[in-house]
């Protein structure tokens, strides 16, 4: 048990290490290379170096990479492979722009590297059922499943640092739960990840001195998505990720389908020329989070992103209470 | 300065989304519990029935919500603190 523990956290120390010294690098050299994003939210619409988020993916397979020296455990071949899967999209759509449909479609073949390390547990764990018996359709299942995270965590990067620190704090959820139903593999990786992405937080946090870009937020969303399933416990994740969940149903089912963010007409939130955040009036808007959030008064960017902190923390907490109270058979 | 109305239907979205995911888990039990496994119909049949208890969850959710959001948009917005 010391041993597992041990290896777990030297793990997450060096994939904290690479992302903190990756992102000051590629701070620097993006900057130089003009691959910059406009901040829309504050004044003056100042640029940000974009595509730093690709020094978490870095810095969780470093991580992973030592697990897997120290312990031999194949789980980290499958989240190695879904991270790089994600990353590959993201770097693609960051140079192309795969369009509203192509983008999700493609992150169905996130878990192609999962199924082929073996990683699927046919046998998750279900709130409420306990171990259900899917041989057959969890090779459908996971596929829908880790495209649903990867693209969560893409709609939800939205605002500087709501991305890193939910996803973080997500995956505190997971290593609580991997921990207390002996799933090892999830707790491992879940550490490994969420170092790596408070590492990364530091530079992404109000005011942004780095953007993620598709790259980082796809291979974030990935790597997420494959930290439950060699234990079969997706169910937990995606309690975990609720607001995650809120932010990209509401916008698709409000916008009629999967769409572009330039091709959404209405915008949902309206900035004023003091960044003050609010929701748009109008009541054929999209509804996202932050339109939610700030649909009573305007607010700032880190009040609207703290209060996004605060439901992921809830929803955390609700993750673990779910297993604790009322899921059997664990 | 009253209740944040935007953080309380935020807090009310989770709580709500938490619910209904557990009610979709609890209709499955109903459904399909110790239908046999590895047949390939009723497997099908399984997610299929689950699904759709998501669905029907899921749209319940969007409409309430949605309902919440436009009576506060249309009570108006008040000015920032």
């Amino acid at each position: 048990m010391l041993g597992v523990l041990a290896a777990a956290l030297i793990s997450a120390a060096a994939a904290g290490a690479v992302t903190d010294l990756l992102t000051r690098r590629l701070e620097v050299r993006l900057r130089q290379k003009g691959m910059v994003g406009v901040d829309l939210h504050k004044p003056g619409h100042p640029k940000v170096p974009e595509g730093a988020g690709f020094a978490v993916f870095a810095g969780a397979t470093v991580g992973a990479a030592l697990l897997w020296v120290l312990t031999r455990s194949a789980h980290s071949v499958g989240f190695v492979g879904a991270a790089a899967a994600g990353a590959l999209i993201g770097a693609l759509d960051d140079r192309v722009d795969l369009g509203g449909v192509l983008k999700p479609t493609l992150t169905l073949g996130v878990a192609a590297p999962l199924i082929a390390a073996g990683a699927l547990n046919p046998r998750p764990l279900l709130p409420l059922l306990g171990r259900a018996r899917l041989f057959i359709a969890i090779n459908v299942l996971v596929p829908a499943y880790a495209a649903v995270v990867t693209n969560a965590v893409n709609m939800y990067d939205a605002l500087n640092g709501m991305m890193p620190l939910s996803v973080a704090i997500a995956c505190g959820a997971m290593v609580a739960i991997g921990a207390l139903t002996g799933g090892v593999a999830t707790a491992q990786l879940a550490l490994v990840l969420g170092v790596a992405l408070l590492a990364y937080y530091r530079y992404n946090r109000y005011p942004a001195r780095v953007f993620s870009g598709n790259v980082g937020s796809l291979s974030i969303g990935a790597a997420l998505s494959a930290l439950p399933v060699y234990d079969g416990l997706e169910a937990f994740l995606l309690i975990a990720m609720l607001p995650f969940m809120v932010s990209g149903f509401f916008l698709l089912s409000s916008v009629g389908g999967l769409r572009e963010r330039r091709q959404i007409v209405r915008r949902p939130v309206l900035v004023d020329s003091r960044g003050l955040i609010r929701a748009n009036p109008d009541p054929a808007a999209p509804i996202t989070l932050i339109s939610i959030l700030t649909l009573d008064r305007p607010k700032t960017e880190p009040e609207v992103v703290r209060e996004a902190h605060l439901l992921t923390g809830l929803s955390a907490l609700l993750a673990v209470l779910t297993l604790l109270a009322l899921t059997p058979g664990w | 300065m009253g209740v944040d109305r935007g953080l309380l239907v935020g807090v009310a979205l989770v709580l709500e989304g938490w619910a209904l995911m557990l009610a979709a888990y609890l209709i499955g039990r109903v459904l399909v519990t110790n239908w046999s496994a590895g047949n390939p119909i009723l497997e099908g049949l399984k997610v299929l029935a689950g699904l759709a208890a998501l669905a029907v969850s899921l749209g319940g959710w969007y409409l309430s919500v949605r309902a919440a959001v436009i009576r506060i948009k249309l009570s108006g917005a008040r000015p920032s603190d």
